[in-house]
């Protein structure tokens, strides 16, 4: 129990100083490597930024009161979390999973997200992110479990061997199709015997999530978008390796 | 110390006056320097309780940018860029995508006409001192909205090359919506070739290819936001297809200068079912509505009664 506690304490003071930038390079390597596999220790990691911003009261100095609500509801907050948390600390690792990512303007208090119909954007967002950055991909990771009926079906090449380090050649394929909405791939380049079946969709029923991921990735192109874009290309990442899991 | 004491209402004032000018725009070079330097480096990702560690490896050599990015957390996926391309590789789904079209970067560059945010009264920037982060001087940079239509931004800028080490956006109350931070930095003076090639094997991966598709440009003025925040402006109009989103969608982007909405108007006719009302994913605020036959998407990293705002107040003026 006291090995436990030491590092539990050992990891609270390391989170303190990688949230000021002070954690040198090895341990914080390995501090980040635990909070992707720890909730309690990611549940601390976040009670420490809240605790933060109620310490500065930096935001709306001129709001004390506002203030007061807030530390009042980050303090109760973090009691229950540390409640909850000593009793989690020696439980199973568990991945992280963006279905934890709550709503901004719920549990993160957006202030001015105050209407109750709110709706989360699918999760397939996170899971497909790339693939609408990149292509055609996207309504195709996201209904490539339905019945074909509704799909239309190119022949590609798969690979047949373990990948290497070094890039090898590649078989390409072009969206060809652009002015007609069945999208279709083109094989340009071939040499691999073996054939798969890849279902492209014509129409899709979940076009609502398809359209918003579209949606997004364009926005998030733009050049007009200057600081709300910052980091465009650190929040397509995460949200594409972490939607995988 | 006593020589000083006289001279001290002076000196007050005299920081007093400096520090606005320093803060008055920190973005204007900003944006220029993540561009145009070198560095490497280990950075963290958070958005609520999700938290993903990413390599940055970020060279400008001859002009022209490169740039590569490894998910080191979950599933490896790793982007490399340069110049306006950018491929994806994708070991979970045995692809590589290659992706023609120019691609914004970390720092995407504002047109010259965009609003000066911070001229124009709609964010006050707050020097907050400076501080030391990963052994090295920082600016710390408090953005403020001055209303309720746009996010706030907390940043903390390396003083020798401009590069934002540490970066948040705020709710009104102050809590981060989404932070990136880094927790490794250095700035090589020169980056190998090698340091931004793909370190994710792709022997006999799937390579898909995305071509720039036509755009056309819009009878000016065919749809048009009658109800807008303080300081947004229309920064661009264009016609793309979008398969993803029903075909042929008229896109329209306004932007206060550091805050930016996306417009899309699609019509409506075609027989599947649209996104409607409001959808959050962390910063960004999407807010769906039908408009008489087309539908109207808005969609940005600012708050929901922006996008409520904006989609509420679309109209055609040009039949």
């Amino acid at each position: 129990m006291s090995d436990r506690k030491h590092i539990w304490d050992r990891d609270r003071q390391q989170i303190s100083e990688l949230m000021d930038a002070q954690l040198a390079a090895e341990p914080a390597r390995d501090l980040l490597q635990r909070l992707a596999s720890d909730p309690s220790l990611r549940s601390y990691w976040r009670s420490y930024q809240l605790v933060g911003h109620a310490m500065r009261r930096d935001v709306r100095e001129e709001e004390s009161s506002a203030d007061e609500a807030f530390v009042s509801s980050v303090m109760a907050r973090i009691q229950a979390e540390e409640a909850a948390t000593a009793t989690r600390v020696s439980s199973k690792v568990v991945p992280l999973h963006p279905s934890a990512a709550p709503i901004a303007g719920t549990a993160s208090g957006d202030a001015v997200g105050s209407r109750p119909a709110r709706s989360r954007m699918p999760l397939a967002i996170a899971a497909s992110f790339v693939f609408a950055s990149l292509g055609a991909g996207l309504l195709f990771s996201q209904v490539a479990d339905r019945p074909s009926d509704d799909l239309t079906v190119a022949a590609v090449q798969t690979p047949t061997a373990q990948a290497e380090r070094s890039p090898a050649p590649l078989q390409t394929l072009t969206i060809s199709n652009p002015e007609t909405r069945s999208m279709q791939f083109r094989q340009v380049q071939s040499g691999s015997p073996a054939l798969q079946t890849v279902a492209v969709p014509t129409a899709s029923r979940g076009v609502g999530n398809a359209q918003l991921n579209a949606y997004l990735l364009t926005h998030s192109n733009q050049p007009a978008t200057s600081l709300s874009g910052a980091f465009g290309l650190v929040r397509v990442a995460a949200h594409t390796q972490s939607g995988g899991r | 110390m006593n020589r000083l004491l006289p001279r001290l209402p002076i000196i007050l004032f005299l920081l007093v006056v400096a520090l606005p000018s320093r803060a008055e725009d920190p973005f204007q070079e900003l944006g220029k320097a993540v561009r145009m330097t070198n560095y490497s480096g280990v950075m963290v990702y958070s958005q609520g309780e999700r938290m993903e560690t990413l390599r940055i490896v970020h060279r400008y050599a001859d002009g022209m940018e490169s740039e590569r990015l490894r998910a080191l957390s979950g599933e490896p996926v790793e982007f490399l860029r340069n110049g306006g391309s950018i491929t994806c590789i994708v070991p979970r789904d045995r692809e590589v995508q290659v992706d023609m079209r120019k691609f914004a970067g970390l720092f995407p560059a504002l047109p010259a006409e965009a609003p000066q945010a911070f001229r124009t009264g709609l964010y006050r920037a707050v020097e907050k001192g400076n501080v030391t982060m990963l052994g090295r001087s920082c600016r710390h940079v408090h953005i403020q909205p001055m209303d309720e239509y746009r996010y706030g931004y907390r940043l903390w800028v390396d003083a020798q090359t401009g590069l934002p080490l540490k970066y948040q956006m705020l709710t009104s109350d102050g809590r981060a919506l989404e932070q990136a931070m880094f927790t490794e930095i250095s700035f090589p003076e020169t980056i190998d070739d090698a340091e931004l090639a793909p370190t994710l094997a792709s022997e006999g991966f799937v390579q898909k290819k995305h071509e720039p598709m036509p755009e056309r440009t819009l009878q000016p003025g065919a749809w048009e936001a009658s109800t807008l925040p303080a300081g947004f402006m229309l920064m661009q109009r264009e016609v793309k297809y979008m398969p993803e989103a029903m075909g042929e969608v008229e896109h329209l982007v306004y932007s206060d200068g550091l805050a930016s909405v996306s417009v899309y108007v699609a019509a409506g006719d075609s027989g599947l079912e649209p996104f409607m009302g409001i959808t959050a994913m962390g910063a960004t605020h999407a807010f769906g509505t039908m408009l008489g036959e087309h539908h109207i998407g808005v969609m940005g990293e600012v708050p929901q009664r922006t996008v409520e705002l904006i989609g509420s107040g679309m109209r055609r003026v040009v039949q």
